[in-house]
């Protein structure tokens, strides 16, 4: 169970769908692209529904919208297309409206405990300040949720809620350098303009400490791969933190308010938090002592070039690839296994884009024996930390990172 | 005619603007049995129906436990003496027996 496999549309729904696509076509309107896939857990049919400046995604919710990016494209290339970027939001109303983002409406205010606050609109972020760009992988703390055992509620994800982009923009420190951080500064409070539909659900509002915000990596992003930031992703600001979950990084931002506290606010305590133990992992089926907020991601790799069920020929040499990835410190090594995990080679790795990219890697196999045969993939990263053989548990269903496999068949050459 | 058909540009011209900014429509999806409405009135208010229907079969325990994290930490205004009836809606459709 704990392969990326590609979903597959069923063929009763593509059967739907193309006679849907037959009847509507003469008449000239866009139909959606309708199908459906299913995730490879319990309860894992999805719809595929195109959004606006999106192809058809996995549907995870309709409001807010949450929309999960097909396995298949990961092995397309390095940088994940905007069109094809997960869609994560918490309160349903989200996006908020065109109305509140245009240039001469949208303004990003910096508030509290600075000397002078500030009030900007997204061209003066980008004419007052220097622009920087990171590649940087963003992932859902839930990604591959489903794939826990055993089942805990919350958005039921398989691997697609993670991307990887260019991300540029204003660095954060320069703009609060600008205002002035006050003396007593503590946290750095990050409010997007997305809204809670009733008066007692609790804003989306997330915090930082002050050692962290002054990181010259955390930027105030206005552009993902050369494009303004799509409309599901952020337009026209949102607040990029390479190596941490995607969280922390709020989109639509609007306020951000220094404070000389502690936050308490519900989306840092108690939401998004981790057991305070050892990779946040306990015992499946329990309840932790003690608590952290979540914060940087963990290693993981895939194998992107092939899923379940693919058909290799015994004799053929392949070149098998895929992606790795840590929370910042970049990956040192990737470990290719072609037998369930008896014996690992190491991968050659491609093209380095910086240490918060996705790194892709590949390497050469020959399938000898016919049959099943069960793929594997490890990486480690520059500080020595790895990949669990066994998946960790914990009762919120985060940082899944357990090493994957893809059970492929062999067959005469 | 070529005013017609200009008019008619226009109007495919701001209808396709407008649909850059507008989300596909939501379809109610829940399974249709007693309790259904209730479900209805007191879910939907905050979020769509996926956010029951692809999680997957969890006790009576588990789903209560659901419910009142809506109640509490969110301050869902769902009312106390319906809460009965939205479990066993919950359990019966999206649900299992505890084992």
């Amino acid at each position: 169970m704990n392969a990326p496999r590609l979903p597959e549309i069923s063929r009763r729904s593509f059967l739907r769908r193309s006679v849907f696509a037959a009847a509507a076509l003469p008449a000239g309107i866009c139909a959606g692209d309708e199908a459906t896939v299913r995730l490879p857990f319990e309860n894992g049919e999805r719809e595929m529904v195109k959004y606006p400046q999106k192809r058809a995604l996995i549907r995870l919710t309709s409001r807010p919208p949450q929309l999960e990016t097909p396995f298949a494209v990961f092995n397309d290339g390095v940088i994940t297309p905007n069109d094809a970027f997960f869609v994560r939001y918490h309160l349903a109303g989200s996006p908020p409206a065109h109305e509140m983002l245009t240039a001469d409406v949208f303004r990003v205010q910096v508030l509290g405990k600075v000397k002078s606050p500030l009030k900007l609109s997204v061209e003066e972020l980008r004419t007052q300040f220097e622009p920087v760009e990171i590649t940087a992988v963003n992932q859902c703390s839930g990604n591959s949720r489903g794939f826990f055992q055993p089942r805990v509620p919350g958005g039921q994800l398989g691997n697609g809620a993670m991307g990887n982009a260019k991300w540029k923009g204003a660095r954060l420190k320069d703009v609060l350098e600008k205002a002035g951080l006050a003396a007593d500064a503590k946290q750095v409070l990050f409010n997007g303009l997305d809204v809670p539909p009733a008066p007692k659900v609790p804003d989306f509002v997330k915090a930082l400490d002050v050692e962290q915000v002054l990181d010259p990596d955390l930027l105030l992003a206005y552009e993902m791969n050369g494009e303004p930031l799509p409309w599901l992703n952020g337009f026209p600001l949102r607040l990029v933190v390479p190596g941490y979950y995607g969280t922390y990084w709020v989109k639509h931002l609007h306020e951000i308010t220094v404070v000389d506290e502690q936050f308490k606010g519900f989306w840092m305590d108690p939401a998004y938090r981790i057991p305070d133990t050892e990779c946040a992992a306990i015992e499946p089926g329990t309840m932790p002592k003690h608590t952290v907020p979540i914060s940087r991601f963990n290693v993981r790799s895939f194998i992107t070039s092939a899923a379940d069920g693919a058909q290799f020929h015994a004799g053929a040499q392949q070149v098998v690839r895929g992606i790795a990835f840590d929370g910042g410190y970049g990956i040192r090594e990737v470990l290719f296994s072609e037998d369930d995990g008896r014996t690992w080679r190491t991968a050659e790795l491609g093209r380095d884009l910086g240490k918060f990219s996705f790194r892709e890697w590949m390497i050469a196999f020959t399938p000898r024996t016919e049959g099943e045969c069960k793929l594997r993939c490890k990486a480690s990263n520059r500080l020595g930390q790895s990949q669990p053989i066994e998946p960790l548990w914990n009762p919120a269903g985060y940082m899944r990172n357990v090493v994957e496999t893809v059970t492929v068949t062999v067959q005469k050459a | 005619m070529k005013r017609i058909l200009v008019a008619i540009f226009a109007c495919i011209t701001v209808a396709i603007a407008a649909d850059e900014w507008r989300l596909p429509d939501e379809k109610p999806a829940f399974k249709s049995a007693p309790g259904a409405e209730l479900v209805q009135a007191n879910c939907l208010m905050c979020h769509s129906h996926e956010y029951i229907t692809t999680q997957p079969a969890f006790t009576r325990e588990q789903w209560k436990a659901s419910v009142t994290k809506m109640q509490q930490k969110y301050g869902a205004p769902i009312a106390p003496e319906a809460v009965d009836t939205l479990l066993g809606y919950l359990v019966r459709n999206y649900g299992r027996a505890a084992k």
